[in-house]
């Protein structure tokens, strides 16, 4: 029998699979403060088997505080996430094998958001990176990893610093708004083109959203301008916008959850949601009807679609809401917050009908139509913080 | 059968009787004992020293009722509460804190046990405590705490912060 005394175990002499179990505790934050202690806990941090739950898609594994960002991108099934500030594709035939690593050069990413079939990430510092996706013709010969030089662009690398991007699937544009307040439109295939509205006596812009053919953006006022930005504009964008709805009748609008071409959905900054009817050039109901069924309800998290609504309620649960002649129709309801219906069907867009256990302290969600086609993105933000 | 007595001889060779039922909260122990039928072998457990083992042993007497953890390959089944750190029970924290001046050394032994001897619930509450502790520290706290020298030159650190700037400001 051994009677030399081994040595005293460490954090850094734990074997990798026991590492990983306490990674998975840790938030990015946390994990990054790991990795900048000694070269092992570097290493073992950053080339840590945690991508292989995102990558197998198996989100019962996945960290209590991590972020994934899944993004349905149209219309070739690749997927997206966001992981601790990096970014990968695979793809749905693949689904154990990670297609790229979208940003793999870009570091500090804070947003990602899809715009056609491309990724537009935004950097802590300001910056904007894009990732082109290849086409279906292409894809199978995709490299293993998409390499900067032939596969990103940057910019707004000036004096102007992204503090929020959005995008536009049906144009697949970006739109970026600026610490200064201001607002450009980018494509793939276009120049930066600035949304200049300051003329028109509308004050900077606090938050933007962009569905379709359509930009909106609360003001200072906290009113909400809408522009048309139809793809035959992207040169020359109208400085005026076709309609300013009102202010909000309770707190001021925090974010704009959908505008379409009849009507416009915005959230509180106190999470009550209201609606308005509106045309190109009129209002149609004259004010803001709030989007419940029973007064008082504050949902925290919503998504719009063209005919669906996805809410997250904390104090209820989630509830899959769609847009008929009434809102507030309700189709599908779960006690877990995190279950999404579909219609009268469980969503399952991964194959997966149960995204995380509860409780899940921050959960974000995004809605989108593409193509004509509804469909929805989810980003799931989870955090122990 | 479960009221039977088990005996596992530690890295020193110091035998240790255990009721069966509570060794078989090992995965490893419930394996052997069961591949080895009835026997009065001591088990030998080379890895596990005789402080570690009596103090994982207190661990399991006191869960001794539990349900049994769901198998890695039972995926739907998946405890979620592993993968959160704010959930350990009153006496588990006590436990895993032992002795104050031991605590570090002792903890990390009883990870490495937990994990021989596959005691799922044990593992989970050693790696949730180590997250806890390093939760919301700097690297040079980190590494006071766990006594871990940094092996980074300078032009290496600043290079690290660079990278992570985004976590500092997040």
């Amino acid at each position: 029998m051994c009677t030399s005394t081994p040595p005293i175990p460490t954090l850094a002499s734990l074997i990798p699979e026991l590492l990983s179990q306490i990674l998975l505790q840790l938030t990015p934050k946390d994990v990054c403060h790991l990795s900048a202690t000694t070269h092992l806990l570097n290493h073992i941090s950053s080339s840590h088997p945690l991508w292989s739950s995102f990558v197998a898609r198996d989100y019962s594994h996945l960290p209590y505080c991590h972020i994934p960002h899944i993004a349905d991108l149209q219309p070739h099934k690749q997927y997206a996430y966001l992981y601790a500030a990096k970014v990968l594709y695979f793809s749905e035939n693949k689904p154990n094998e990670t297609v790229s690593d979208a940003f793999e050069d870009v570091k500090g990413i804070v947003q990602v958001v899809p715009y056609g079939d491309c990724l537009a990430a935004r950097t802590i510092s300001g910056e904007v990176h894009l990732a082109f996706h290849p086409m279906p013709a292409t894809r199978k010969k995709l490299p293993p990893k998409v390499t900067a030089n032939e596969h990103h662009t940057q910019f707004a690398k000036t004096a102007e610093k992204a503090t929020h991007i959005a995008g536009n699937c049906y144009l697949s544009s970006i739109v970026i708004l600026t610490s200064t307040h201001k607002v450009f439109i980018a494509s793939s295939w276009r120049n930066l083109t600035r949304l200049e509205y300051e003329d028109q006596g509308i004050s900077p812009v606090s938050c933007i959203k962009t569905n379709d053919d359509r930009l909106a953006a609360i003001t200072i006022e906290g009113t909400i301008a809408i522009w048309d930005i139809k793809p035959m504009t992207l040169d020359n964008l109208p400085h005026r916008p076709i309609i300013i709805l009102p202010s909000s009748p309770t707190t001021p609008f925090k974010s704009i959850i959908r505008t379409h071409t009849h009507y416009t959905l915005a959230q509180t900054h106190t999470n009550e949601l209201f609606r308005i009817h509106h045309n190109d050039n009129d209002l149609i109901t004259s004010s803001w009807t709030r989007v419940t069924e029973t007064e008082g309800i504050k949902y925290s998290k919503v998504a719009g679609g063209d005919s669906y609504c996805l809410v997250y309620d904390p104090e209820r649960s989630w509830r899959w809401e769609q847009k008929r002649e009434e809102w507030g129709q309700r189709l599908g309801e779960t006690e877990s917050p995190v279950r999404v219906f579909y219609g009268d069907d469980e969503y399952r867009p991964h194959g997966r009908g149960t995204y995380l256990a509860e409780p899940v302290p921050r959960v974000h969600c995004e809605g989108s139509s593409a193509d004509g086609m509804e469909r929805v993105m989810f980003l799931v933000e989870v955090s122990g913080d | 059968m479960s009221d039977t007595l088990v005996t596992l001889t530690s890295q020193e060779g110091k035998p240790e009787q255990v009721p069966r039922r509570i060794a078989e909260r090992s995965t490893l122990l419930k394996n052997m004992l069961e591949d080895v039928g009835e026997s009065n072998q001591p088990i030998p457990l080379p890895n596990v020293s005789h402080k570690i083992l009596k103090r994982v042993l207190e661990y399991c007497i006191h869960h001794k009722d539990d349900p049994q953890p769901p198998s890695d390959d039972d995926k739907d089944s998946f405890d979620s509460s592993r993968k959160r750190s704010d959930d350990i029970d009153e006496w588990d924290q006590k436990f895993i804190k032992g002795k104050e001046e031991e605590h570090n050394e002792e903890l990390f032994q009883i990870i490495l046990a937990a994990n021989y001897l596959d005691i799922k619930p044990l593992l989970d509450l050693g790696c949730k405590t180590v997250a806890n502790m390093i939760k919301g520290k700097s690297p040079e706290q980190i590494r006071e705490m766990f006594n871990i020298e940094n092996d980074f030159t300078p032009e290496e650190e600043d290079q690290i912060r660079r990278e992570n700037e985004w976590a500092a400001d997040a």
